[in-house]
């Protein structure tokens, strides 16, 4: 690919330009923020965000036959995985259910005993236990936020808020009376 | 890369279209072939729709901003398009799996001046398909590349200020591990 180097001689207009970036993936964008202002505008802003998420998803659906049998794994080693199970074993008791593995992360944050809810690849995390802090996790960029202590019992989910293009943590609290309350989350 | 026109294309009326490109040189595709390139489609509407009596055949479409070199290679692109999806029509996976593996051979035949020009020739046409797959081709060669290579393959410079980049680079030093070397 070296021969690749003198490419250009004319430059490429820049919806072009945007055509090319939302084809990579996430790691590679997060490192051209750096080739020019220009660059890291287009990279960061979230019209881009929000094109290179949905052709990926348009990409995913289409190429795996989506049958929605997608599961998520934790081990006790602050690491969570995603996988597909393989096969149902409707009928035939022989066959065993087995799982490929689709991608894995390790946790950044220390939790014990947490719950987890995901939304467009952002993960809310929080403890139930001695650990009440909620956590929003980005796995793909490697970045997260802690929120404040949550209540002694509650639970939680993490939804898109379209209009606005953010992300909104819902949370609802059993005691000592029911509590409902909106966290907006920029990110 | 041959102007030999394949098989006459199932789909296609026996229409031609004759293009002008810069250098002054007539390519005469196929209908279905032009009717691929959006701008051609859109002139070619647009002066039906004008002039009523003129005949199909006679129409020369100019091409001002496209050279013959890239667009001899987007006919062939665009012709072998139509035949695979002719002859795949009701199967979508063969039809994808034949694509790929053109796309694939397409590119060892590619120098890389050739891939700017025939974005910038897809791009003024307006062939989505065609550069669809360029703009996959140029983001798979530079994914694992590095910041300056991208630069040089694009033809930018830094105008950062002196710390900008350095604090950028910091914030997500994963980023940059495990990249390809120039």
């Amino acid at each position: 690919m070296s021969k690749l180097r003198n490419l250009s001689s004319e430059l490429l207009p820049h919806d072009v330009v945007f055509e090319i970036l939302t084809r990579l993936p996430v790691k590679s964008l997060i490192r051209f923020r750096c080739v020019s202002k220009s660059w890291y505008s287009t990279i960061t802003d979230p019209i881009f965000i929000t094109k290179h998420l949905n052709l990926n998803n348009k990409a995913k659906s289409l190429s795996s036959n989506n049958n929605h049998n997608g599961c998520l794994l934790y081990d006790c080693n602050k690491q969570l995985c995603t996988a597909v199970c393989n096969g149902n074993g409707n009928g035939d008791p022989k066959l065993t259910l087995t799982s490929t593995e689709v991608s894995r992360f390790q946790i950044p944050f220390s939790v014990n005993f947490y719950k987890i809810s995901f939304c467009n690849g952002m993960f809310l995390n929080y403890g139930y236990l001695r650990d009440r802090m909620i956590y929003l996790w980005n796995p793909s960029i490697q970045k997260f936020k802690m929120f404040a202590n949550a209540p002694i019992s509650f639970t939680a989910g993490l939804a898109y808020h379209s209009k606005n293009n953010d992300f909104k943590i819902l949370q609802i609290a059993f005691h000592p009376t029911f509590v409902y309350n909106k966290k907006k989350a920029a990110v | 890369m041959s102007n030999q026109s394949e098989s006459p294309n199932p789909t296609s009326s026996s229409n031609k279209i004759t293009l002008k490109t810069s250098d002054n040189e007539v390519f005469e595709v196929e209908e279905a072939v032009a009717m691929k390139f959006c701008t051609v489609k859109q002139y070619f509407d647009d002066e039906n729709n004008n002039n009523v009596t003129s005949g199909t055949s006679t129409t020369l479409i100019p091409l001002p901003n496209v050279e013959s070199h890239p667009l001899a290679i987007l006919i062939t692109y665009c012709k072998k398009h139509l035949e695979i999806k002719a002859n795949n029509a009701d199967n979508k996976k063969e039809m994808e799996i034949d694509m790929e593996h053109y796309e694939r051979e397409f590119l060892k035949n590619v120098m890389p001046q050739e891939l700017t020009e025939l974005i910038l020739a897809a791009n003024y046409l307006n062939f989505k398909e065609a550069l669809d797959f360029f703009c996959r081709a140029v983001a798979s060669a530079i994914q694992n590349k590095s910041v300056e290579y991208v630069r040089k393959f694009f033809g930018l410079e830094s105008d950062f200020k002196p710390g900008e980049e350095e604090k950028l680079r910091e914030e997500f030093a994963w980023s940059f591990e495990g990249v390809d070397e120039d």
